[in-house]
């Protein structure tokens, strides 16, 4: 009992003063100043930035944990219960991250069509579109198959032989809406399909992880996929 | 000056104080509750179907002088906390001050961004990175304005005949390991939303 | 009840209703936490045989299909949140401090907080059902089921406002508990003399403060994906189901520990005391309870085999889940080491142990079963499941709770239920239980899937469902006669004595009922099995001083200005959000007045 209360009379005050609090402070705030730095001025390849920025800040977050909240002077309990939390939490985390990884390896989004790269890569797919916005008459293919738009007129397009209307309400509207406006898939008008037509081809193409949308090739050709394509984009439900 | 606050303890198992401990187990569960949020703008990284996108939005120096002066609160707060151990009141009441008013700041500084990010396209339901950015950042400035609400009312609570009481240097002490851990949730966010591309 | 000399704080005038409204003694939180707990495992039980009764026969026509879906919803979460929990609440406030040496918990204005969230909660959560529907996603809630799209009603708004609520409750109690567990024990013990009982409760008490947070990050979502228009799991716009399903389990599954630990150290506590001979393997079964915990944590997935996740973390999932079998059958076995050799005295209190042990023991074989993600692959969304949460709830859980209820009932009330009616009553209960839910292996492994209203006739379902559903009539009648037994009971006169069992932990160490202060002097303690190690060495107990200055914290009535405060929030989360700024503001008075009332 003795013990237990002169240990709690120990906790009273820390030793650290008031200019090693003020020294504390400034290191943190220097810390700060240099990872907005490695951010913004220099030219960092991103795994280097972010290795050095995690790095950064646990020390910023160890010296407030330790320092400031006095874990350092504290009974032991209190770091082995915070600990409890912490470990846990970024255990999940990366648990977490590691199960998602996976999934948006193969998604696609706005940004990856960003960069010329993936346009190059969709190249090879026979699409010839460079995906500008609002281009009338994008469905005229310059390799002219089975499936394809006459030119000028994406609604006119055939795709397994049927009108490409037909083709979408038999096979895409039971997830994406007899009107287009989406039900389990998302809407496919043209205000809101505003990205490269690689990425709609490429959804079309192999589907889509995680989410209901099924690959469409092979059983539909690139041109169907294509007349698909202009359709969703250029032609009003 | 110690001697005071060491009366009143009541005796415990461990020796430490239950509002202490208490504090530090319910420090321990808000790791689970900001580590799923941050796991949720994580996952959705890079997600968004349609922008703005954070790059477009963020303005890098803005939000760093929030965090300095978030950093900076954590010291006074720490001051205020050594103030009250120290027997010198006065020093407390503007370390509190101080930090309280920081706190404002950096709250308005939030209340700006979002404001201003609403403006230019970014709403709650615009995408992936708006809806897991204002629940990450909101509920952390909620927390920061529970911890401002906190340390006004001990503030209030000194300023009165009694004071806080004999467990005074409890109080701000177990206030401080509030605050320090809204900053340090903030460090985490501020490196991985606004710093890592 | 005595009442100690020199107790301060106490108004003789107070009106009883008051009383109980602003009191702040654990044992009557205790109470509160039973009666309510019992009413709502009533609630949950009558929503169960309606579900039953729907299903007797092929084509059913009692209940439509969107009531049914309300009511197996509403099943779940009675039965997890408003019954089980609350009722293991029930014996945490009323034990921690007796089995300890304390005279309260740490905490007593927030132990009295927790209830009343806790009533608000529940009462929410049931009124739904008139005021716009009840919860009809499930208890798992999944998405996009449960976005605004196909849940256009106020059912899911339910769900996720009551659920945040009764979340929160748990969590302020067991922080309340950690504390009072790590810092308020008794002269002399340690943490490796607090009884095995005490040991569970810690460990529960870690699982929700580590798993709350994390479903209400969830139901924060989902509300804000239902009413400001996110999309964190509506596919159609960017979300991800599959997230809720992580985040749900991720909490979903130390949820189910919270519900099997505490039974578990019931079970521990009354096997030792009925077979006369301490705990066979006291450490190992305490390090089994800890890793139970640990591990909780690790296998969340096990929930989502048939999701996609892909061959590496369906291996490491399936091997955690196969590994908590192991601390799981530690504990098992030294339950029937502690039988082996004792005396044992089959009173109904060891009936329900015993019923424990082998029903539980069924349940963690279905569950081992499922572990493999290849044969899960079959038992997915089939009954098969269905048997093996019952088997583990009803015959784990429930079964452990009332054997608590017969073992302790002398030391709350000062009377003894019935051994007559309790046994009866515990035969009809097993036989009851094993005809409801045994069959449902069957029905799964033949295909019957879960959550449907009807099914066709012809498909071999048909007599097992009628089995089950006279099975459930049965289980019910059981529960009557415990009902019987106690409203019984409860008129006699209270005769027990202190220490009737012949028990070792300190709660015996005390009048039955114990005083409002619990101990007239606190135990200084030697041993793991205290009264014994006393009566084996002839240490007699402290005698009561001459004049005793107990002090018991005052009466309060800020814990239910705030439940209520917080109740009108939730209010307005449901309705406008005006009535939850005026809730946010009551909060802030309750805090305020809380924290400048005196405690002295």
């Amino acid at each position: 009992m003795e013990h237990q209360q002169a240990a709690a009379h120990h906790e009273e005050h820390p030793p650290t003063t008031i200019r090693q609090y003020i020294l504390i402070g400034v290191i943190l705030a220097i810390i700060t100043v240099v990872e907005l730095a490695l951010t913004e001025a220099f030219d960092l390849e991103t795994r280097t930035l972010v290795i050095l920025l995690v790095a950064l800040s646990s020390v910023k977050f160890a010296i407030v944990v330790a320092l400031f909240m006095h874990l350092r002077f504290d009974n032991p309990l209190f770091w082995r219960l915070f600990a409890f939390g912490l470990v846990l939490a970024g255990s999940i985390l990366v648990a977490l991250l590691a199960l998602f990884w996976g999934d948006h390896q193969e998604s696609r989004t706005v940004a990856a069509y960003a960069t010329p790269g993936a346009v190059a890569a969709h190249a090879a797919a026979g699409d010839d579109d460079h995906g500008d916005e609002g281009t009338p008459a994008a469905g005229g293919e310059a390799t002219p198959g089975e499936g394809g738009a006459p030119a000028g007129d994406p609604a006119a397009a055939v795709v397994q032989d049927m009108p490409v209307g037909e083709f979408f309400q038999a096979n895409c509207a039971a997830c994406h809406g007899a009107d287009r406006q989406g039900v389990v898939g998302p809407a496919l008008t043209p205000e809101r399909l505003t990205e490269p037509d690689e990425f709609y081809h490429d959804t079309i193409a192999n589907g889509r992880t995680g989410t209901a949308m099924p690959p469409w090739s092979p059983q539909l050709s690139d041109e169907d996929i294509n007349a698909l394509v202009q359709f969703i984009k250029h032609v009003e439900p | 000056m110690s001697a005071a606050s060491h009366e009143v303890q009541h005796h415990t198992t461990t020796g430490v104080d239950n509002r202490k401990m208490l504090m530090w187990v319910f420090l321990a569960s808000e790791c689970l509750f900001f580590g799923t949020l941050i796991s949720t703008y994580l996952i959705f990284k890079g997600q968004s179907l349609v922008g703005p996108l954070p790059e477009e939005v963020f303005d890098i120096v803005l939000t760093s002088a929030s965090t300095f002066i978030l950093l900076m609160s954590s010291l006074s707060m720490v001051l205020a906390v050594y103030a009250v151990q120290h027997g010198r009141p006065t020093m407390m009441k503007a370390m509190l001050l101080l930090t309280i008013v920081m706190g404002l700041i950096f709250l308005g500084g939030q209340v700006y961004e979002f404001r201003h990010f609403n403006h230019i396209g970014l709403g709650l339901g615009q995408n992936q990175f708006s809806a897991s950015f204002y629940v990450l950042t909101g509920f952390h400035g909620l927390h920061v304005g529970v911890g401002v609400f906190y340390l006004i009312s001990l503030l209030i609570g000194s300023t009165r005949r009694n004071g806080l009481g004999k467990d005074r240097a409890l109080w701000v002490d177990t206030a401080g390991l509030y605050w320090h851990f809204v900053d340090i949730v903030w460090i985490v966010i501020f490196t991985l939303v606004y710093l890592i591309p | 009840m005595a009442t100690a000399v020199g107790t301060v704080g106490q108004t003789t005038e107070q009106s009883k209703i008051w009383g109980w409204m602003t009191t702040v003694d654990h044992k009557k939180i205790a109470a509160l936490y039973g009666v309510t707990g019992f009413f709502f495992f009533l609630v949950g039980g009558v929503e169960a045989l309606l579900v039953r009764t729907q299903l007797a026969v092929p084509e059913g026509t009692v209940i439509d299909a969107d009531l049914y879906n309300q009511l197996f919803s509403t099943h779940a979460l009675t039965m997890i949140f408003l019954a089980i929990m609350p009722l293991g609440a029930s014996f945490f406030n009323y034990f921690i401090p007796l089995q300890i040496g304390a005279r309260d918990v740490a905490f007593p204005r927030l132990n009295a907080l927790g209830y009343w969230m806790y009533l608000s909660g529940g009462v929410m959560l049931t009124l739904s059902f008139f005021f716009g529907g009840a919860p009809d996603g499930g208890w798992f809630g999944y998405a996009p089921l449960s976005s605004e799209a196909f849940s256009p009603g106020r059912n899911m708004d339910y769900y996720t406002v009551s659920l945040l609520i009764l979340g929160t409750s748990s969590l302020i109690s067991s922080l309340n508990f950690i504390v009072t567990i790590i810092n308020m024990r008794a002269p002399g013990m340690t943490m490796m003399r607090l009884p095995v009982y005490m040991w569970m409760t810690l460990v529960v008490a870690f699982l929700l403060v580590l798993s709350l947070p994390v479903i209400t990050v969830g139901l924060i979502q989902l509300y804000f994906d239902r009413n400001f228009g996110t999309s964190f799991f509506v596919p159609a716009t960017g979300g991800d189901p599959i997230l809720w399903q992580h985040i749900f389990w991720i909490f979903g599954h130390p949820e189910v520990y919270v519900l099997i630990l505490p039974s578990m150290g019931i079970v521990s506590e009354v096997i030792p005391v009925m077979s006369r001979k301490p705990l066979f393997g006291y450490a190992a079964i305490v390090f089994a309870g800890a890793a139970i915990g640990v591990l909780g944590f690790g296998v969340w997935s096990h929930h989502m085999f048939t999701t996609g996740l892909g061959t590496v973390p369906q291996v490491v999932f399936s091997a955690s889940t196969m590994a908590i079998g192991i601390p799981t059958g530690i504990k098992i076995f030294n339950w029937l080491g502690t039988m082996y050799g004792g005396n044992i005295r089959f009173n109904t209190a060891m009936y329900f142990a015993v019923g424990f042990i082998a029903l539980f023991t069924i349940g963690g074989i279905s569950g081992v079963m499922h572990a493999s993600p290849a044969v899960d692959t079959q038992h997915q969304d089939t009954y098969f499941v269905v048997a093996h949460i019952h088997y583990v709830l009803f015959g784990g859980a429930i079964m452990g709770i009332f054997s608590g209820i017969y073992y302790w009932f002398p030391k709350i009330t000062g009377r003894f239920l019935d051994e007559s009616l309790g046994k009866l009553s515990f035969w009809i209960m097993f036989i009851g239980m094993n005809a409801t839910f045994f069959p449902m292996h069957f029905l799964g492994v033949s295909g019957m899937p879960r959550r449907i209203y009807t099914y066709e006739a012809g498909l071999g379902w048909d007599t097992w469902n009628l089995v089950a559903t006279i099975g459930s009539y049965v289980l019910a009648f059981g529960v009557l006669i415990f009902l019987i037994n106690f409203f019984k009971t409860m008129r006699q006169p209270q005769t027990a004595s202190d220490n009737p069992w012949g028990g070792s932990t300190l709660e015996w160490a005390t009048t039955s009922p114990p005083p409002e202060h619990n101990f007239d002097v606190i135990p200084e303690v030697r041993d793991r099995d205290p009264l014994w190690y006393n009566r084996d060495h002839g240490i007699e107990p402290t005698p009561r001083p001459e004049h005793m200055h107990i002090h018991m914290p005052p009466p309060s009535y800020f814990p239910l200005v705030l439940a209520g405060g917080v109740a009108l929030i939730g209010l307005g989360l449901l309705t406008h959000l005006g009535v939850a700024v005026a809730g946010a503001l009551v909060v802030v008075y309750g805090v305020w007045g809380w924290a400048l009332e005196p405690t002295e």
